[in-house]
């Protein structure tokens, strides 16, 4: 049990860059950030647990046992042809889980941010790709390309410890900053403290002419840009010894040719280390998809939207596709795990839905069956990937509320 | 329980037992002598017809960690192989639980990851938790993270960086250093594209010779039982065999290991400009002590090259097949570069560095100091080894092979003139004991009382050499029967191997200020510690002992 | 011999993988009895479909529905024709023999298609004849005739081979096009042919040839034997009059080196 006003180090589970410097008091279970400036501080409070909190499994509107949830779990998926697993969420044990319940029963699993995880794979799966990661664009980039406009929404952390860090070891000026999209006052105003910043308001579908038009040689104009700033940002990325690119994925699912964007910067960058450097930077979203694509990866050679069948794991971008099997009815029965986020949650009422989830989940109809299930770094330890893939945080346990974890249950069913 | 593997021809290479009928004696998992048997033998296995080897040991080969993950994301469209009995991942690439079937159905039963970036360690000793049967083991790789660099630039004492290496082994669990192209992935970070042994690097001013020569005498000071396992500067440059016979005098006459040797022994003669040094090198390794090396033999065929080496990856991309290729730069802490490739034996390049591979083997004297590897998947997939043991053994095979190959390379290998064949004795002693006593583990490789009961059973009547290698009629890890008759029998786990020697704590204070200062994850963080091991990483940890106190 | 004529027994609800049509062995009562998943539970072709016929190197499936998936995938000397609708990656990566489906198809139908045909007497779905998964070549030869219209980023990275669409093709076509020959008699969608390298395409729509060149003094004798013999093989007349065409070549501004042949009609 955790005692009152223990501070404790937080490991935090809840976006991609995995911070590992926030520390917590907890008391009676709650927990609170102790670094009152700290700009994530209220995002990371609005996990603690509620009046609203659901800490024991439901069946429709009526609290039962865990027994008979899982009792009434077996018999759903007994009873039923086609079973999907959705990941929303969960960490490396859950993932382990996952993949040995669905390997012993032939179910799908898919991860609801494939779509977007897609669009950076085709990248490395077509052509030359250069990448980094977060410490060395701390330590080494001097320019820094920031295309679309969540990335700091999504990733809180991502100025004050990377792109304005304080300290850096090769760096000893601010880090020019170049943001191509449509970024707010505020968020730009917020940059202005830590980088010196060049904001080009540009349509993301025009990304490629862009990058075209800032080499040296190039005397092509870019619509809605001056002659004059284009030349200026000419300046910049070319004086460059490190340059970064860095994107969200889903920014530019509203654009008309996303994996054209990404190929273009990829492009960019790529003729760039001919005789400078660069490196691309995509920042992953925050529903652990790192971690699961790393595990399904190394577990069965591809990285979402795989079903077991005839003894292994098959793969099938399309066939497979959550979205896509749902709204054509094509399953009977949909397994949600979702520990990290407490966000609403679709449900289709056209299948059966368990919920092994987040005890603050919300629906937008109740689940057949509802388990509230442990948050990794919170309430128990675990592994996670950060964005850029190559590090992998150990997750800590903060608070003493006996929750199950998601692989307790997945083993039991399994 | 004891099982008796009765009458086999035994060999124990480090017992210098070769090739004699003998009984092997298995109790909990171990080796146990006739003499001190005290309960009844539950079962016998008549081995009258069979070979009678330890467990194979496999000290380089790529199975693990971030590279071994873009390599499977990469090449997607090669995962399609139909057999029921595996998973559909590529053997190229393969998924973890292939890896393991793959090796162990070969009789392999302990393999090491040869470039476990400490920054990437967790994730390396994850994905190698979920490879069933076999043991498992890294090196970390230093060399060119920038904390060592700046203890060189700042001309720290060999005691400080003894302390920094001791405590990189144990904060990653890994079993040795590994260096790559020394100072050069660091090098091309700040966009330098080459490094020779005595050049000096652009920001710390600093050659390989001087990391080479450090981490040489830290090792060798901690008594860490398996010396610097370097991948030399210049990697698959023609002409490159002077920077590896500096590379190996650098070390002072301190021991070294020199992976994947015959991409570090080209020259530069002919009108190709591109020829063979297996005669150099060779030569040099003959005649001196301290040095061992593994080969990294290719195979032709298609194949993916994963590397620390970014920078010779970056330089390598243009002959990328299909044509996607990957570099990364990692947490101020080394690199990696993907890149899929084809060894065409139509081609003049590929075929002669076939040939120079089994030059290197046929010119070493000593199956103690050369080691049989593909350096998988960079040369060929771990699946060739079978292959390139009938290479080695069959001259006639070998000729075979070598006349179908593009004319003009009977004039610049020596290969067709060389007559050795490979004994069972010397396979036996380069795929078992040999890797067992440069890495240190008492327990693998042999069979004295008290080592692990893992055994490899060949039968003797398969005349192929290929075929009787490529198919154990029995393999036992940890004294349990896994393989019969190419059957998987039973699903079992490994433990990875780790060594730990001493050090003064007081270097993690500096480390844990580094950290805060410039890393974007803490100290803490970045330590597993035994007990993480085993709950959330998923495998057991056996602490192997150092061959001696550390000195100063 | 007659054909092996599949017919499905009952209504569907879950998708089924059907690539193990394109690995048969030559004996058809191994066919009954091959294994195929239907949702998460193993059921044998024959307790799906009932089979009538012998001829294992014509197959015909009947009452298709769109949940059919990689019929023909990798298809090698075997015809098969389907009447009904069918799902995803219909002839991914074929290689040779001939598909004619009488229906509708989902996306990624003629994927990364390496040769032999298919004629589909419907609409197809995007993606079609692009890239299939991971591979970075779109269709590398062979014939794909199309009745109907075409959905949106099809035809990518096209590196030889013949396409005949007679309804119309969304956006996105083209992208990337290395080689071969399209021919379109409807309505082109937006950013048709961007980044195009060389190739020809057949089409009356005037917007395409706004920057490229014309050749005035072009002959269109090969043309003629082309949409011949195209006629043939799809057994019907082309859409294209030999005596209208009027050639274009290479961009403007760019250095694409593709052809665009007018025609009118």
């Amino acid at each position: 049990m955790a005692s009152q006003n223990d501070n404790k180090n937080l490991v935090c589970p809840f976006c991609s860059l995995h911070c590992d410097d926030v520390s917590v008091t907890t008391d009676n279970n709650q927990y609170k950030v102790n670094e009152s400036n700290n700009v994530c501080a209220k995002k990371i409070d609005t996990y603690n647990l509620n009046n609203k909190s659901m800490l024991l499994p439901k069946k429709g509107a009526k609290v039962v046992s865990l027994s008979s949830a899982l009792e009434d779990i077996r018999n759903i998926i007994k009873g039923h042809n086609e079973t999907l697993i959705i990941n929303h969420g969960v960490d490396l044990s859950g993932v382990r889980s996952m993949l040995n319940f669905a390997s012993q029963k032939n179910y799908i699993i898919d991860h609801i941010n494939s779509k977007f995880l897609y669009q950076n794979i085709g990248v490395v799966q077509r052509t030359g790709y250069m990448a980094t990661s977060l410490t060395e664009a701390k330590n080494r980039a001097d320019v820094v390309m920031v295309f679309g406009n969540q990335i700091f929404d999504k990733s809180p952390r991502l100025l004050e410890k990377v792109l304005g860090a304080k300290n850096s070891l090769y760096m000893k000026k601010k880090k020019e900053l170049i943001l191509i999209g449509d970024f707010s006052e505020n968020i730009i105003k917020e940059i202005k403290k830590k980088c010196n910043v060049t904001n080009v308001k540009l349509d993301l579908d025009l990304t490629n002419d862009f990058l075209n038009a800032t080499s040296l040689d190039s005397s092509e104009a870019v619509k809605g840009l001056k002659k004059s700033k284009l030349s200026n940002i000419k300046n910049i990325i070319n004086k460059s010894k490190y340059l970064v690119a860095i994107w969200l994925a889903s920014d530019f699912i509203k654009a008309k040719n996303p994996k054209k964007i990404i190929s273009s910067i990829s492009k960019y960058i790529v003729d760039r280390n001919i005789l400078s450097r660069a490196a691309c930077m995509p920042i992953s979203g925050s529903l652990a998809d790192a971690t699961s694509s790393q595990a399904l990866t190394w577990t069965t050679g591809f990285s979402s939207r795989i079903k077991h069948s005839e003894g292994t794991f098959k793969h099938d971008r399309n066939a497979f596709d959550s979205k896509h099997l749902i709204d054509n009815n094509n399953v009977d029965v949909v397994i949600h795990i979702s520990t990290i986020s407490p966000d609403k949650l679709k449900l289709n009422k056209n299948v059966k839905n368990i919920v092994l989830g987040h005890p603050n989940t919300t629906f937008t109809m109740a689940p057949d069956i509802f388990i509230p299930v442990g948050i990794p770094g919170i309430d128990y330890e675990g592994i996670m990937f950060r964005t850029d893939n190559v590090v992998s945080v150990a997750l800590k346990s903060i608070r003493g509320i006996k929750l199950p974890t998601t692989q307790n249950i997945l083993d039991k069913l399994a | 329980m004891i099982t008796q593997l009765k009458s086999g021809n035994v060999y124990d290479p480090h017992n210098k037992i070769f090739n004699v009928k003998k009984d092997i004696f298995i109790e909990d998992g171990k080796i146990i002598n006739k003499k001190d048997i005290k309960s009844k033998i539950d079962k016998v296995i008549n081995c009258s017809d069979k070979i009678v080897m330890p467990g194979a040991i496999d000290l380089h080969t790529h199975i693990g960690g971030g590279k071994v993950n873009i390599a499977r994301l990469m090449l997607e469209e090669f995962h399609n192989e139909i057999d029921p009995n595996y998973d559909s991942s590529s053997i190229i690439a393969p998924s973890t639980l292939k890896t393991g079937l793959k090796y162990i159905e070969m009789g392999y039963t302990t393999c090491f990851e040869p470039a476990l970036l400490p920054i990437n360690a967790r994730q390396a000793h994850a994905e190698m938790s979920d490879i069933p049967f076999i043991d498992k083991g890294g090196y970390a790789l230093l060399g060119n993270d920038d904390y060592f660099l700046s203890l060189l630039k700042n001309k720290s004492s060999q005691s400080t960086i003894n302390d920094y290496v001791a405590f990189i082994l144990k904060a990653t669990q890994s079993i040795g250093i590994k260096v790559v192209n020394p100072g050069g992935i660091n090098a091309f970070k700040f966009n330098q594209r080459a490094l020779n042994v005595d050049e000096k690097s652009k920001y710390f001013n600093i050659t390989p010779r001087e990391i080479v020569e450090k981490l040489t005498k830290a090792l060798y000071d901690l008594g860490v039982p398996h010396p610097l396992h370097v991948h030399c500067s210049n990697l698959g440059i023609p002409g490159n065999f002077f920077s590896t016979i500096e590379t190996i005098k650098a070390a002072n006459g301190l021991p070294i290991h020199l992976t994947h040797i015959q991409f570090q022994s080209y020259g530069n003669n002919g009108d190709r400009g591109f020829s063979s040094a297996a005669v150099e090198i060779s030569n040099y390794l003959n005649k001196i002590d301290n040095l061992t090396c593994d080969v990294g033999q290719i195979m032709f065929g298609q194949t993916v090259t994963m590397s620390g080496d970014s920078m010779s990856q970056h330089r390598n991309h243009k002959h990328a097949h299909p044509k996607k290729w990957m570099c990364m730069d990692i947490e101020c802490d080394a690199g990696c570069g993907v890149v899929p490739f084809k060894y065409q034996d139509k081609s003049f390049v590929n075929a002669l560095q076939w040939a120079i591979g089994l030059e290197i083997f046929l010119l070493a004297e000593d199956p103690w100091k050369v080691f049989l590897t593909t350096d998988h998947p960079n040369g060929a997939p771990f699946t060739s080894y079978p292959h390139l043991i009938k290479l080695l053994m069959d001259k006639t095979f070998r000729n075979d092979i070598l006349n179908q190959l593009p004319k003009g390379i009977l004039e610049h290998t020596i290969l067709h003139t060389l007559k050795r064949e490979y004994t069972m004795d010397e396979i036996s002693i380069m795929t078992r004991s040999a890797p067992a006593k440069i890495l240190g583990l008492e327990k693998k490789g042999n069979f004295s009382n008290g080592s692990d009961a893992d055994i490899t059973v060949y039968n003797k009547n398969i005349k192929d050499i290929e075929e009787m290698f490529a198919h154990p009629s029995l393999v036992i890890k940890d004294g349990k029967i896994v393989v019969e008759n190419g059957q998987i029998k039973e699903y079992i786990w490994g433990k990875t191997h780790t060594v730990k020697p001493e050090y003064d704590k007081s270097i993690e204070k500096d480390l844990s200020k580094f950290f805060d200062k410039y890393h974007t994850m803490k100290l803490d963080n970045y330590i597993i510690s035994d007990d993480e091991m085993h709950r959330l990483v998923g495998s057991p940890i056996y602490v192997n002992n150092c061959s001696r106190k550390r000195k100063e | 011999m007659k054909p092996i004529t599949l017919q499905l027994k009952k209504r569907l609800k879950y998708r089924i993988d059907m690539s193990c049509l394109s690995t048969l062995s030559k004996n058809s009562s191994s066919l009954a009895s091959k294994i195929i998943m239907y949702g998460n539970k193993q059921f044998k072709i024959k307790d799906l479909f009932s089979i009538k016929g012998d001829d294992v190197n014509n197959i015909v499936i009947k009452s298709s529905v769109h949940l059919l998936d990689n019929i023909g995938k990798k298809l090698r000397d075997i015809n098969i024709t389907v009447y009904g609708d069918v799902g995803y990656s219909l002839g991914e990566q074929m290689i040779s023999g001939k598909l004619e489906v009488y229906g509708n198809t989902l996306d990624y139908t003629a994927s990364g298609m390496k040769g032999g045909s298919i004629f589909i007497y419907g609409d197809t779905g995007n993606y079609t004849c692009g890239k299939s998964n991971s591979l970075n070549e779109g269709m590398i030869d062979g014939l794909l005739f199309i009745k109907g219209n075409v959905g949106n980023n099809s035809i990518e990275r096209m590196r030889r081979g013949n396409i005949i669409i007679e309804g119309n093709i969304g956006d996105y076509g083209c992208h990337q096009m290395i080689s071969g020959t399209v021919m379109i008699k409807g309505k082109i969608g937006k950013f048709f042919a961007e980044e195009i390298k060389r190739g020809s395409i057949f089409t009356k729509d005037k917007n395409l040839v706004k920057n490229y060149n014309k050749s005035n003094n072009a002959e269109y004798n090969f043309t003629s034997f082309f949409i011949k013999e195209i006629s043939k093989i799809i057994s019907k007349n082309l859409f294209i009059n030999n005596n209208s065409l009027v050639r274009y070549c290479g961009h403007k501004d760019t250095n694409n080196l593709s052809e665009i042949f007018l025609f009118k009609g």
